[in-house]
C-alpha cells in the first residue's frame, strides 16, 4: 500500500537523521556563565594531577573550585594554573571571563594556539602562558588589554611577528617573548620603550641595524689614525 | 446470514471498539482530535512559527528546518510513530536567542520540551498550559522572566519541571481554601511530578503545602530565591522518595524536620544561606545515602555544649563526602567521633563558629581529604601532627583559633597543599624548613602569631607563592637572597617582626611583586635601588626600621605605585618630587631627620648643590695664620665673616625646626673666634 510504503520510508529517513543528528554534530555546551567557560577549559585539559577535580560545573558559581579566585560580587578574578602538568589546549570561551585579572597558565604542556578572544578580557593584569607548548601567533587582540602589565608568553613555539598594537598598551611593563620563533621587526615605540633585548632573545627577529658610528671630530686626523684606524669607529 | 468470514468481522468490531475508546480518552474539552494530516499541518505551522520568534542562532541550528525535508526530521525533533505528531523538541545548549513562541501551544501531543540552556528572553507563554501530555519541561538555564504561568498546572502528566536559572519573578500564592483560582499558581496539581527545579529565580512567597504532598518527588531544588516559611515537620513523610533537596539561599527559617530520614534515599541535604535554628537531628545518621549535607550560613546550633553531638549519628553514613556545618552557632567540643565519619568524605566545613577543645588528632582518618575548614572557632591546643598524613589536602584553614604549640614537621607532607593560613592563634617555635616540600603552595598566611626564629630558605623555594604573609611575629635574621626566586609572589608581609640586615638587590627579581610590606622591622642599610625595578608595585611600606641612605630615584617612575610608607626611618637626601612623590596625603616621611627636598607640602629643609641639607652644617677652616701676607689676612677675614654670616643665615630660616638652637649659635661662634681671631 502506498500510505504504508511512505511511512516506511519516512521512519527510515528519520532514523538515519537521528544517527547523524547523534554522531555528526559535537555537543554543544551553552556558555552563559563563567563556570561554563571554565569548564569548557577542563573539557579540553588533560589533567594527570586531578587538579581539576573540583570544576564541578553543576555548582552555582565557580568561586569553591580550587584555583579559582572570585571577588565580592562571585565573578572570577584569578585563575592560578601554573605548574600543574597540564596538556592539552585553551579555549575561545576564556575570554569570557569579564572580571579576570590574573591568568596563570604558565609550566605546563599545552598546546595549540592563543585563543585570540582572549583579547576581551578588558580587566586582564597579568598574563603569563610560558614555558608551554604554544603555536600560532600573539593574536593582535591582545592590544585591547588596556590594563595589562605582565604578558610573559616566553619559551613556547609561537610563530609569526610582534603585533605593532602591542605597544599601544600603555600599561605594559613586563614583557618576556623570549625563546620563541617569532620573526619580523621588534617594534622600538609606545611601550616597548620599556624594554631590552633579553625580552626578546631566542626568535628569529629581523637583526637590528648597526648604530651609524658617531661622526668624527673637525680637526684633522693625525696621521697614525688614517694608518690605523680606531677599532672603535669600525662597526 | 451466515458471515463468510467471522474471525475478520470480529477483529474490525474490536479495532472499531478500541478506536472510540481510544479517541474518548484522548477528547479534552480544550482540544479537538483531528485526523493526522491537520495535526501535521498545525505541527509544522508552529514549528514555523517557533523558527520565526528566534533571534538569534549562531550555531545554524534551525538551518535544517525548512521544507526540503518532514519536519520530524529536522534537528531537535522527534515525532510519533503513529500519528506523525511531535512528541520531543529538545534544543538544549545552541545558545539560541529569541523569545518562545505561544504556538509551541500547539504540539499538543509533546512529551518532552527542553530549551534548556539558551539565551531565550520573555515570557513563558500561557498557551505551555495546553500541552497536556506533556512529562518533561525544561526551561532552564535562559534569561527568561515573568511570571510562571498558572496554566502549567494543567499539566498534569508533568514529572519533570525545571525552570531554574531564569529571571522568573512573582509568587507562587497559597491555595486559598479549596477555591483554586485561575490565576493562582498550584503546582500542587502536578501529581507524578519527579523532578522540580526553580531555582536561580526571582520567585517569592510561601512554598505550597501541596508541593510537599506529591509523593513521587525525588528532587526538589527552589535555591537562591526569595522564599520564606518553614520546612514541614512530616516532610520525610509526605516526600518519601526525596534524594535531592536544595532550598539554600533564600529565608526559610525554623527547625530541620526530624522526619528529614524518613526520606531514606535522600542522597543531597542543601539548605545554606538561610534562618534556619536549633539543632541537627540525629535521625540524620539514618539517611545512608546521603552524599551532601551543607547546612552552611545559618543560626544553628545555639551554642550549646552538645550541638556536635550528632555527629556521632552521621558515622553510618558511609557515603558521606561533604559536611560543612560553616558559619552557624555551633559550639561545644568538636567530638572524637569526627574521625570515624565515612573516609570519602572530601569537604569538612567547621568555620565561624564557637566550637572549643582541642582537634582530634583522629581527623587523620579522614584520608580523601581536600578542604579542612575550622578557622575562626575556639580550638586550643596543638596543631596535631597526624595533620600531615592528610596528603590529598588541597586547603587547610585553622586561622582565627587559639591554637598553640609549633606548627608540625608533618606539615611538609601535604604536596598538594596550595592555601594555608595559620593565622591569628598562639603558634610558637620555627617555622619549619619541610614547608619547602610543599611546592603547590599558592597562598600561605601565618600572621599575628608567636613564631621565632629565621625564615628557613627552603620557604623561598615555594615558586609558585602568590601570597606570603608571615607579618606580627618574632621571626628573626635576614632576608636571604633567595627571595628573588620567587617569581609570582604578589604579597610579602614581613611587618612587625624582628627582621635585620639589609634588603637583598635580588628583590628586584620579584617581577610580579605588587604589595611589599616591611615595616616594623631593624631592617638596616639602603633601600636597594632595584625595588625601582618591581613594574607593578602598587604598595611599599618600610617604615619603623632603620633604613639609611638616600630614596632610590626610580620609586618616582613606578606606574602603579600609590602609596609609600617610609616614616621613622634614618634615610637622608633629596626627596624626589615626581611620581608619587608629588602626593603627599600617600607619602609619608615623617621621622626622617635628614631628608630634604620633595615638595613644599612635605615641609623639608631645601637641599644643597650635594643634596643634603645646607645652612647648619658650618664649615670652618683652621689654618695657621700668616699675618705677612696681606693677601692672606683678607682671605682669612674673608673666611671669618662668611662663617658668621652663616650662622645668621642658619638662625633666620623660614621653619623653627630648621633653625640653628642657640647652645649651637654659641658654640659655633667660639669655634670661629678660637679658629680665625686667636693669634698663635
Amino acid at each position: 500500500m502506498e500510505m504504508a510504503e511512505r511511512l516506511i520510508s519516512m521512519i527510515s529517513a528519520f532514523s538515519f537523521l537521528s544517527l547523524i543528528l547523534l554522531f555528526g554534530f559535537p555537543e554543544n555546551v551553552s556558555a552563559n556563565t563563567e563556570g561554563d567557560a571554565l569548564n569548557a577549559l577542563r573539557t579540553n585539559l588533560v589533567d594527570p594531577n586531578n587538579v581539576l577535580q573540583s570544576w564541578d560545573p553543576t555548582l552555582v558559581n565557580p568561586c569553591t573550585w580550587f584555583h579559582v579566585s572570585c571577588n565580592s560580587e562571585n565573578s572570577v578574578t584569578r585563575v592560578d594554573l601554573g605548574n600543574a602538568n597540564l596538556t592539552g589546549t585553551l579555549v575561545p570561551q576564556l575570554g569570557q571571563l569579564p572580571n579576570l585579572q590574573y591568568l596563570e597558565l604558565y609550566s605546563n604542556n599545552i598546546s595549540g594556539r592563543i585563543p585570540e578572544e582572549l583579547g576581551n578580557l578588558t580587566n586582564l593584569v597579568s598574563l603569563d602562558l610560558y614555558l608551554n607548548n604554544l603555536t600560532g601567533p600573539i593574536p593582535n587582540t591582545l592590544s585591547k588589554l588596556g590594563k595589562l602589565r605582565f604578558l610573559r608568553l616566553n619559551n613556547n613555539s609561537l610563530s609569526g611577528t610582534i603585533p605593532v598594537s602591542l605597544t599601544n598598551v600603555s600599561s605594559l611593563q613586563v614583557l618576556d617573548l623570549s625563546n620563541n620563533n617569532l620573526t619580523g621587526d621588534i617594534p622600538v615605540n609606545g611601550s616597548f620603550t620599556l624594554f631590552t633585548p633579553i625580552s626578546f632573545q631566542n626568535n628569529k627577529f629581523n637583526p637590528v641595524p648597526p648604530s651609524p658610528p658617531p661622526p668624527l671630530s673637525p680637526s684633522s686626523p693625525a696621521s697614525s689614525d688614517i694608518l690605523y684606524p680606531m677599532s672603535s669607529l669600525v662597526s | 446470514m451466515r458471515l463468510q468470514n467471522p474471525g475478520i468481522a470480529f477483529r474490525s468490531m474490536y479495532f472499531l471498539c478500541v478506536s472510540l475508546l481510544y479517541s474518548m480518552r484522548l477528547f479534552q474539552p480544550t482540544t479537538v482530535v483531528l485526523s493526522a494530516a491537520v495535526g501535521n499541518e498545525t505541527d509544522r505551522l508552529a514549528l514555523l512559527k517557533f523558527k520565526e520568534s528566534i533571534s538569534n542562532d549562531p550555531n545554524g541550528v534551525l538551518s535544517s528546518w525548512n521544507d526540503s525535508v518532514h519536519f520530524c526530521g529536522w534537528r531537535g525533533v522527534s515525532c510519533s510513530r503513529k500519528h506523525q505528531r511531535i512528541t520531543t523538541l529538545n534544543l538544549s545548549g545552541y545558545n539560541l536567542g529569541g523569545t518562545v513562541t505561544p504556538y509551541v501551544g500547539n504540539f499538543t501531543f509533546l512529551r518532552i520540551l527542553n530549551l534548556g540552556s539558551n539565551s531565550f528572553f520573555g515570557e513563558i507563554p500561557q498557551q505551555v498550559g495546553r500541552l497536556f501530555r506533556m512529562r518533561r519541561l525544561n526551561l532552564s538555564d535562559n534569561i527568561l522572566e515573568g511570571k510562571i504561568p498558572v496554566n502549567l498546572s494543567y499539566c498534569l502528566e508533568l514529572k519533570v519541571f525545571d525552570l531554574g536559572k531564569n529571571r522568573l519573578i512573582g509568587d507562587i500564592p497559597l491555595e486559598l481554601g479549596s477555591l483554586v483560582k485561575l490565576e493562582i499558581l498550584d503546582l500542587g496539581t502536578l501529581r507524578n511530578l519527579t523532578d522540580f527545579s526553580i531555582g536561580p529565580n526571582y520567585l517569592s512567597g510561601v512554598i505550597p503545602p501541596s508541593l510537599y504532598n506529591i509523593s513521587s518527588m525525588r528532587i526538589f531544588i527552589v535555591e537562591d530565591n526569595e522564599f520564606y516559611g518553614t520546612i514541614p515537620r512530616n516532610i520525610g513523610l509526605t516526600l518519601p522518595n526525596l534524594r535531592e533537596f536544595e532550598v539554600g539561599v533564600n529565608n526559610f527559617y525554623g527547625k530541620i524536620p526530624e522526619s528529614i530520614s524518613n526520606a531514606s534515599q535522600l542522597q543531597v541535604f542543601d539548605i545554606p544561606n538561610n534562618y534556619f535554628v536549633g539543632q541537627v537531628p540525629e535521625s540524620s545518621g539514618n539517611l545512608p545515602d546521603l552524599l551532601r549535607l551543607n547546612l552552611y550560613a545559618n543560626n544553628l546550633g545555639d551554642y550549646s555544649a552538645n550541638s556536635l553531638d550528632f555527629i556521632a549519628s552521621l558515622i553510618n553514613c558511609s557515603k558521606l563526602e561533604m559536611l560543612s556545618l560553616e558559619g552557624n552557632n555551633f559550639g561545644g567540643i568538636l567530638p572524637d567521633s569526627v574521625a570515624n565519619l565515612s573516609t570519602k568524605l572530601t569537604e569538612l566545613d567547621l568555620g565561624g563558629n564557637r566550637i572549643s577543645g582541642k582537634i582530634p588528632a583522629g581527623l587523620q582518618n579522614l584520608v580523601n581529604s581536600t578542604v579542612l575548614s575550622m578557622y575562626v572557632n575556639l580550638f586550643t591546643g596543638n596543631i596535631p601532627a597526624s595533620l600531615g598524613t592528610l596528603r590529598n589536602l588541597k586547603i587547610l584553614y585553622l586561622d582565627q583559633n587559639i591554637l598553640s604549640g609549633k606548627i608540625p614537621i608533618s606539615i611538609g607532607n601535604l604536596t598538594k597543599i596550595y592555601q594555608l593560613n595559620l593565622s591569628c592563634n598562639k603558634l610558637q617555635g620555627s617555622i619549619p624548613p619541610s614547608i619547602g616540600d610543599c611546592q603547590n603552595l599558592q597562598f600561605v598566611g601565618m600572621s599575628s602569631n608567636r613564631l621565632s626564629g629565621a625564615i628557613p630558605k627552603e620557604f623561598f623555594g615555594l615558586y609558585s607563592s602568590i601570597h606570603l604573609d608571615l607579618s606580627r611575629n618574632s621571626l628573626t635574621g635576614d632576608l636571604p637572597v633567595e627571595v628573588g626566586n620567587l617569581k609570582h609572589i604578589s604579597l610579602l608581609d614581613l611587618t612587625g617582626n624582628n627582621f635585620i640586615g639589609e634588603i637583598p638587590e635580588t628583590i628586584g627579581h620579584c617581577e610580579s611583586m605588587e604589595y611589599l610590606y616591611l615595616g616594623g622591622n631593624f631592617f638596616k642599610g639602603p633601600l636597594p635601588s632595584q625595588i625601582a625595578s618591581l613594574k607593578g608595585l602598587q604598595y611599599l611600606d618600610v617604615s619603623l626600621n632603620d633604613f639609611t641612605g638616600q630614596i632610590p630615584k626610580g620609586l618616582a617612575k613606578l606606574p602603579f605605585l600609590v602609596y609609600f610608607n617610609m616614616s621613622f626611618n634614618d634615610l637622608e637626601g633629596e626627596v624626589p618630587s615626581n611620581g608619587i612623590f608629588r602626593n603627599t596625603s600617600v607619602v609619608s616621611v615623617v621621622g626622617n631627620t635628614k631628608l630634604c627636598g620633595g615638595v613644599s607640602e612635605l615641609q623639608l629643609p631645601g637641599c644643597s648643590e650635594k643634596g643634603k641639607i645646607s645652612g647648619i652644617e658650618i664649615e670652618v677652616e683652621h689654618g695657621n695664620i700668616n699675618f705677612e701676607n696681606p693677601n692672606q689676612i683678607v682671605s682669612h677675614l674673608r673666611k671669618c665673616l662668611v662663617s658668621v654670616l652663616e650662622i645668621g643665615l642658619a638662625c633666620s630660616q623660614e621653619s623653627p625646626n630648621e633653625r640653628m638652637s642657640m647652645g649651637d649659635v654659641t658654640r659655633e661662634l667660639k669655634h670661629i673666634r678660637n679658629a680665625y681671631l686667636s693669634i698663635s
